[in-house]
């Protein structure tokens, strides 16, 4: 039997395969910028930590003190809050985002016409509210609610504005590549980063570089950890992506991902047409609409 | 990386490319895509090479691989959403490509779900146990077998359907 599945799933292969585009030696070559990039962004976050200790040794006699002190735990998960259990469910979740948010949208991104907000479970089932930017839906335990505000482009790329809610125990805080996926292939950690950048709050998007996977770190005003992060990917000859992110881990165990982000793709080759400078929203707007957006509702028990 | 092991790598990449260009073209079905996955996947591999060891290596790059397929439909997400007021063009497919079997056989695999499909595609393509494929992706080896069968069930029921659409079209 083995060899007759075999036999089926080979023929999907072509006769004739296409030319792969990437020697060995390309592929040593890629591999090595990917290891001189990290490397540099890992010299420059030491850098800037032990400029930070000197500084605070310097002002701060007691500083020098705390330099040898074991760091106090490791990076937070969403596990290590209460889960929502198996029989619980959460029903008419609704949420609205505030004026403020609304308002900082509107400033953002002038132009654009908010279509209907959707919330998307993970399954990928969309409930349409008919008032924009307002939420509501039933999702699963432990699933991420969902919303964006659809397509806010008027180039000829596609650009949205996504914020995603994180149930407790759905994610995980730390920076991560993408090799941290979890048993069902999904990444459960919310900012992907080769390297961390801790950073005061307005120096977020300074921060962050995009090449070398540096994600920028600040604390919230209301004892949020923010992580601010972009991509600008792929830049093969069909495809781009450019976006910005941030996420904030909150003191009700959730988190929330406000993510402006611009794709082209087409099938004839042509130059691909976003870049970051192209984005709608500034880091210090999407910090801002991450910092406002909606709690989720308590939790049911069916 | 020294100079040695950096030949061990190439060599070990040139005998493994088409190989695992397969594996990812079965798993999502759009040869630039798995050209994109197998290009992360050996990237990862030379960030790693001096902690990996040559036995669990195939492993290894398998694992990579699978997750960087689903990473770089993640990429894509753009072209799943994208409105827009013009139809897109269909690709044509070439003349060795339009085997009607093939084209069957392709769609059948697609409509499956994606870890039936990485689960057939290592248990029958990659001819590993049900022990290596559940390493690979990371679950129990019950998990691997319900997959297995259930995939199985669901690709048999799949091309039954498109082989007797098929015949009703000759009919006409």
């Amino acid at each position: 039997m083995n060899d007759d599945i075999r036999g089926v799933l080979g023929a999907v292969l072509p006769p004739v395969e296409p030319p792969t585009r990437h020697t060995p030696d390309d592929l040593l070559a890629a591999g090595r910028r990917a290891r001189r990039a990290r490397r540099i962004a890992y010299a420059s976050t030491a850098a800037v930590v032990l400029a930070v200790a000197l500084v605070a040794a310097a002002v701060v006699p007691g500083a020098v003190n705390h330099l040898s002190t074991p760091a106090a735990a490791g990076p937070r998960t969403g596990a290590d809050y209460p889960a929502i259990g198996g029989d619980q469910y959460r029903d008419d979740t609704t949420g609205t985002l505030s004026k403020r948010l609304r308002t900082a949208h509107a400033e953002a991104a002038p132009h654009v016409t908010v279509q209907p907000a959707t919330w998307t479970d993970a399954k990928g089932k969309q409930v349409v509210d008919d008032l924009p930017l307002e939420l509501t839906a039933q999702v699963d335990d432990a699933v991420p609610a969902y919303f964006t505000s659809g397509d806010v482009a008027e180039k000829n790329s596609h650009e949205e504005l996504a914020i995603t809610l994180y149930a407790p125990g759905t994610w995980k805080e730390a920076p991560a590549t993408t090799d941290g996926f979890d048993d069902n292939g999904d990444s459960e950690y919310l900012a992907w980063c080769d390297s961390l950048m801790p950073v005061d709050r307005d120096e977020l998007a300074s921060a962050i570089d995009p090449e070398f996977g540096t994600c920028a770190k600040a604390d919230g005003p209301g004892g949020e950890r923010i992580y601010a992060y972009g991509t600008d990917m792929v830049k093969s000859a069909s495809v781009d992506l450019t976006s910005f992110t941030v996420v904030a881990y909150r003191e009700d165990h959730t988190a929330v991902s406000v993510s402006n982000r611009c794709g082209t793709y087409n099938e004839k080759f042509t130059k691909p047409t976003c870049d970051l400078e192209d984005l709608s929203y500034s880091v210090g707007q999407l910090t801002d609409l991450a910092v406002d957006a909606p709690s989720i509702p308590d939790v049911k028990t069916k | 990386m020294s100079p040695e092991q950096e030949a061990e790598y190439c060599d070990y990449v040139a005998s493994r490319m088409d190989s695992m260009r397969r594996l990812a073209y079965l798993v999502c079905g759009d040869w630039h895509r798995a050209e994109d996955a197998v290009q992360t996947a050996f990237v990862k591999l030379y960030l790693n090479w001096t902690r990996s060891k040559i036995d669990s290596m195939d492993s290894y790059v398998r694992r990579i691989v699978i997750n960087s397929v689903k990473d770089v439909q993640r990429r894509y997400w753009f072209r799943r959403e994208h409105s827009t007021d013009d139809l897109p063009d269909t690709p044509r497919p070439s003349e060795e490509d339009a085997s009607t079997d093939r084209l069957v056989v392709r769609q059948a695999l697609a409509r499956l779900p994606h870890r039936r499909r990485v689960t057939l595609v290592l248990r029958y393509w990659e001819d590993l146990s049900v022990e290596q494929t559940a390493q690979i992706m990371r679950c129990s080896t019950a998990t691997v077998k319900s997959q297995t069968a259930r995939g199985l069930a669901a690709l048999r029921g799949l091309l039954s359907d498109s082989l007797d659409d098929e015949r009703e079209g000759l009919k006409q």
